[in-house]
C-alpha cells in the first residue's frame, strides 16, 4: 500500500476535527477552514460521508430540543420601556458631555489663572534680576571689574 | 493571521495587520433608529432579538420562566446602550449574547450554588402538544443531556449549534480564544454523544 502524503493525513484529521466540534454541516465550520476542508471532501467522498454522518447524527438529535417561544406579555413590557430607556440613557450622556466639558474648561481656566501664584517664591526670588537703584552702587558696580588688584609693596623698594 | 480577541465589554478587537478594521454589523441600522428614539425600529429589535436571547437564556438556565425575565433585562439593556453605542467596535448582537450570558451566570450562582449538576432536575422545556411523544421525548433527553455538561461546554454548544454563530463571534461572546472554543465544542459534544448513545443512529 503506498503512504499518503502528510498533508491528506492532516486535511482528513482537521475535518473530522471540525466534525466533532461544529457538527457534520460545513456551511457552520469557521470560515479559515471551510474552502480547504470542502476540497477535501470532494476529492474523499467515501470517507468524507462517513465522517460528516457519524456528526450529522447528533446534530439532529439535537434539534430535537425545541426552545420557548417569548409570550405576548414579555414582548409588549419590553417594547414599552424602551423610550424611557432610550431617554433616560441620551439625558445621562448629554450631562455626561456637558459636566465633562464644563470641568475641562473650568480646570483650564483655573490653571491659566492660577499658574503665576503657583511658582515658588524661592525660585521666583531667584529667578528675578536684581537692579542697582542709586547712582553710588550704580558706579560701584560699573567699576568692579576694573578695581586694580592691591599689591604687597615691592621688598627691593624697602630696602 | 489576526486573532480576534475581546474586552471586558465584549468588544471585539484583532491583534495583528487587520487591527484597525471595523466590525461590519448587520444590525447597526437598527441601533443607531432605537437610539434616535424610533418606535418602529423598537419593535423591529425586540422581533430580531427577543425569540433569540429567550432560547439562549432557556437552554443555558433550563427555565422558560427565568429564561423570560433574563431576555427582558437584556434589551432592555440594549435601548440603554443603543443612544451611545460605539459603532464599528463590536457586533451588536456578540453584546447582547454576552450580556445574556452573564445574566444567566449571575442567576445560576444565586439560585443555584450547587452548580450544573443541580440543572438535570429543573430542565422544564415546555410543553408541545402539537408535536408527536417520540419527539418530546428526545427533546427531553437532549435537555437532560445539556443540563449536565459543565457550564463553559453548553455555552459553547449553545451559542454554535443553537444561536448560530460563527466561531470568532461565539468567542467573543464567551471571551475566550477560537481555539479555546473549539475545544470545548469537541468535548461538549462528546459528552453528548456518550449521554445520548442509545439514540444516536
Amino acid at each position: 500500500m503506498t503512504p499518503r502524503p502528510d498533508s491528506l493525513v492532516a486535511a482528513e484529521a482537521r475535518v473530522r476535527q471540525l466534525a466533532e466540534s461544529f457538527g457534520g454541516d460545513p456551511a457552520r465550520w469557521p470560515e479559515a477552514d471551510r474552502l480547504g476542508a470542502e476540497a477535501w471532501i470532494a476529492a474523499h467522498p467515501a470517507e468524507a460521508r462517513h465522517l460528516l454522518d457519524d456528526a450529522r447524527s447528533l446534530d439532529r438529535l439535537l434539534f430535537a430540543w425545541e426552545a420557548p417561544r417569548p409570550t405576548e406579555g414579555v414582548t409588549k413590557r419590553v417594547q414599552s420601556a424602551a423610550p424611557v430607556q432610550v431617554r433616560q440613557s441620551r439625558r445621562r450622556s448629554w450631562v455626561l458631555t456637558l459636566t465633562g466639558g464644563a470641568a475641562l474648561a473650568a480646570a483650564c481656566l483655573a490653571g491659566i489663572v492660577a499658574a503665576p501664584r503657583l511658582v515658588d517664591p524661592v525660585v521666583r526670588a531667584a529667578a528675578a534680576p536684581v537692579y542697582a537703584s542709586d547712582p553710588d552702587s550704580i558706579l560701584a558696580e560699573a567699576m568692579t571689574p576694573w578695581e586694580a588688584p592691591v599689591a604687597e609693596p615691592a621688598m627691593e623698594a624697602r630696602s | 493571521m489576526s486573532r480576534p480577541v475581546t474586552d471586558a465589554l465584549g468588544r471585539i478587537h484583532s491583534e495583528g495587520p487587520a487591527a484597525s478594521s471595523r466590525v461590519d454589523d448587520p444590525d447597526a441600522d437598527l441601533v443607531r433608529r432605537v437610539g434616535a428614539g424610533d418606535a418602529l425600529a423598537v419593535r423591529a429589535l425586540t422581533a430580531r432579538k427577543l425569540p433569540r436571547l429567550t432560547a439562549l437564556a432557556a437552554r443555558v438556565l433550563g427555565d422558560a420562566a427565568e429564561a423570560e425575565d433574563v431576555a427582558q433585562e437584556s434589551l432592555i439593556r440594549a435601548w440603554r446602550q443603543a443612544p451611545v453605542w460605539r459603532f464599528g467596535e463590536a457586533r451588536f448582537d456578540t453584546w447582547l449574547h454576552r450580556v445574556t450570558l452573564n445574566l444567566c451566570r449571575d442567576r445560576l450562582r444565586r439560585v443555584r450554588p450547587g452548580g450544573p449538576q443541580d440543572l438535570e432536575s429543573l430542565v422544564d422545556p415546555g410543553p408541545a402538544p402539537d408535536r408527536g411523544l417520540e419527539a418530546r421525548d428526545v427533546g427531553d433527553r437532549v435537555a437532560a443531556a445539556m443540563a449536565i455538561l459543565p457550564a463553559r461546554q453548553r455555552e459553547a454548544v449553545v451559542l454554535c449549534h443553537y444561536q448560530e454563530m460563527g466561531n470568532i463571534q461565539a468567542a467573543a461572546a464567551l471571551g475566550i480564544s477560537v481555539e479555546a472554543l473549539e475545544s470545548l465544542l469537541s468535548r461538549g459534544r462528546r459528552a453528548l454523544r456518550a449521554a445520548l448513545s442509545d439514540l444516536v443512529a
